[in-house]
């Protein structure tokens, strides 16, 4: 008995701690949901509140008719979808070599893939300015996206060789007796089987490039390309800076993002913790 | 000529990895190359004239950059140890057999690490505020500070600040990993511990730690290198003033400023602290293959 009512305490106390870290978790968002809604009055009120008594959306309206935050939506989605295009065509293809074949150099090749993931983007952000200057593209969103390629590249090549290297060999080799060559068994086979696979990827890539701040603070100057994370810090770098607004815009960017997240959550996180627990 | 020649699978490989390949080339392999070569010049910016290693030797005087390095280390060092111990805690607390809900639990503290970067910093940075901010009232509510802290205005506390900040955005990662660490480990080894009597710290001490222990390092690189390179959290909340300028932010402000020498030679040591430990985390994560 004394045993079981320990347990219960234990419990309890865990069940604290974790409603506890959850309040802490989500004061920030809540925090940026209750200033969006304020009264401009209300927003700097002392002691501050938590529930305004005088909820406004006027803000929300400031936002959408009155600030780059539309045209910037328009910019990261286009910025985002080119990059998962790419990402996909030609680390998807990269992953699948990885995968399948058996080829000199193949160790050195995806140890250079897997620790350019880990490189500094400040490094790589004076070199990327001055090429794409070079080439003409500084504020325009292929130039952006192709910048975005650094990110994305290796994290998708590594993402779908671990998915390649999940379907079992003999499905490919049963496909190439029916008569099917490599790219046939590519797209007509492996493809629907990773179907849930290949979007996971394509969301994780999208919502990398959709956050990415560092070089699209340097590649981009004008509502032609700029995105919406610059956009936001652009909001509360003004002199007088409009909290309401801010809040509003902040609001409205992570509500996409953990929509998506929500939608690929299982795979998401199988994908983060495969190459981890694998040993 | 028989080294040139290529198997069936070869040939293949070639058609499938050449054009990933190219693009990386051109945009890592090249750029690596441009920058090393600019810190190694005395006009940067055109990368002409070679200077040996003068633009190290001035960087090496400089005392912002041994700022830099103070205040990378001291991010670091302590977002990291918060992080995962906290981290760690939420995993244990989740992973404990009568805990109901665990996906809700999971889901709910993943939060704070996706959200995007530009809107954890923003709303940090208005939750920190003085003069009516809700973190000082918080914190004076329950009687942990008596008047407002300066959060991010002050050398004193601004790198604390974004220390804070850091973990709160980088423990969900390590709850996530360890989660997976802790459902590797047997049942059974836990049930012959109890049978004999064993505690938690026992147990803790025994079993989960060093069966969790390739995983630990492997989080705790990822979380290293992540933090090293950190920029839109500090650049946002301070621009890198108030003593948080940490090797990223050094790098991008005197990129800013066009002082190209030193922009390259400081990005060049943060290119070499940075692959130092992915070097680890590489070597981890390819044993098994």
């Amino acid at each position: 008995m004394n045993k079981r009512v320990k347990s219960i305490i234990s419990d309890a106390l865990i069940y604290i701690f974790l409603a506890f870290m959850v309040i802490i978790i989500l004061i920030p968002l809540g925090w940026v949901l209750s200033t969006s809604i304020k009264q401009e009055v209300d927003i700097f009120a002392k002691p501050p509140v938590w529930i305004t008594d005088n909820p406004t959306l006027q803000s929300y309206r400031d936002v959408l008719t009155g600030s780059g935050i539309p045209k910037a939506f328009l910019n990261s989605t286009i910025v985002g979808f080119m990059t998962v295009v790419f990402s996909l065509i030609f680390g998807g293809s990269a992953g699948y070599a990885f995968a399948r074949f058996k080829f000199r150099g193949k160790k050195v090749l995806s140890l250079y893939f897997l620790m350019s993931q880990m490189l500094p983007l400040t490094v790589l952000m004076i070199p990327l300015y001055y090429m794409i200057n070079d080439w003409g593209l500084i504020d325009t969103k292929i130039g952006l996206s192709i910048a975005h390629l650094v990110i994305t590249m290796p994290m998708v090549t590594w993402m779908t060789k671990g998915y390649f290297q999940g379907i079992p060999k003999e499905i490919e080799e049963s496909a190439s007796v029916d008569g099917c060559n490599t790219l046939q068994t590519l797209i007509r086979i492996l493809m629907p089987l990773l179907k849930p696979a290949i979007a996971t990827t394509g969301i994780y890539a999208f919502v990398s490039s959709w956050n990415e701040f560092a070089l699209a603070n340097v590649l981009t100057r004008t509502d032609a390309s700029r995105t919406v994370p610059i956009s936001l810090s652009e909001f509360s770098s003004y002199f007088k800076v409009d909290w309401g607004d801010t809040m509003a815009a902040a609001a409205m960017i992570t509500i996409p993002i953990v929509i998506l997240f929500m939608l690929v959550q299982k795979h998401f996180v199988e994908g983060l913790t495969a190459g981890a627990v694998k040993g | 000529m028989k080294r040139l020649s290529l198997s069936k699978d070869e040939k293949k490989a070639l058609i499938y990895l050449l054009p990933g390949f190219i693009v990386t080339a051109l945009l890592i392999i090249y750029p690596l190359y441009y920058i090393i070569t600019m810190s190694f010049s005395n006009n940067a910016i055109n990368q002409s004239g070679f200077a040996g290693i003068a633009n190290y030797t001035k960087l090496f005087k400089n005392p912002q950059f041994s700022k830099a390095i103070v205040n990378t280390a001291k991010f670091t060092g302590f977002s990291v140890a918060g992080a995962y111990v906290l981290g760690y805690i939420l995993a244990l607390a989740i992973n404990r057999r009568s805990i109901k809900l665990k996906g809700l639990w999971r889901s709910l503290i993943f939060i704070s690490w996706i959200i995007p970067g530009v809107v954890k910093a923003t709303s940090w940075k208005w939750l920190f505020r003085t003069d009516g901010g809700m973190f000082n009232h918080l914190l004076q509510s329950v009687g942990l500070i008596s008047s407002e802290v300066p959060w991010l205005t002050s050398p004193k506390f601004a790198m604390w600040a974004i220390i804070i900040v850091q973990i709160w955005a980088t423990a969900p990662y390590v709850m996530l990993l360890m989660t997976a660490g802790l459902q590797q480990i047997s049942k059974e080894l836990y049930e012959s511990a109890d049978l004999d009597g064993a505690g938690f710290l026992h147990k803790l001490k025994y079993i989960t730690l060093p069966l969790t222990k390739d995983i630990t390092f492997i989080c705790i690189l990822m979380l290293l290198v992540w933090a090293i390179n950190e920029f839109s959290l500090i650049w946002i909340m301070t621009t890198g003033g108030q003593n948080t300028s940490t090797l990223s932010l050094l790098v991008y402000n005197q990129f800013k400023m066009l002082n190209l020498n030193m922009a390259s030679a400081s990005a060049v040591m943060q290119l070499i602290v940075t692959m130092f430990f992915a070097a680890f985390y590489v070597k981890l994560t390819v044993k098994e293959d």
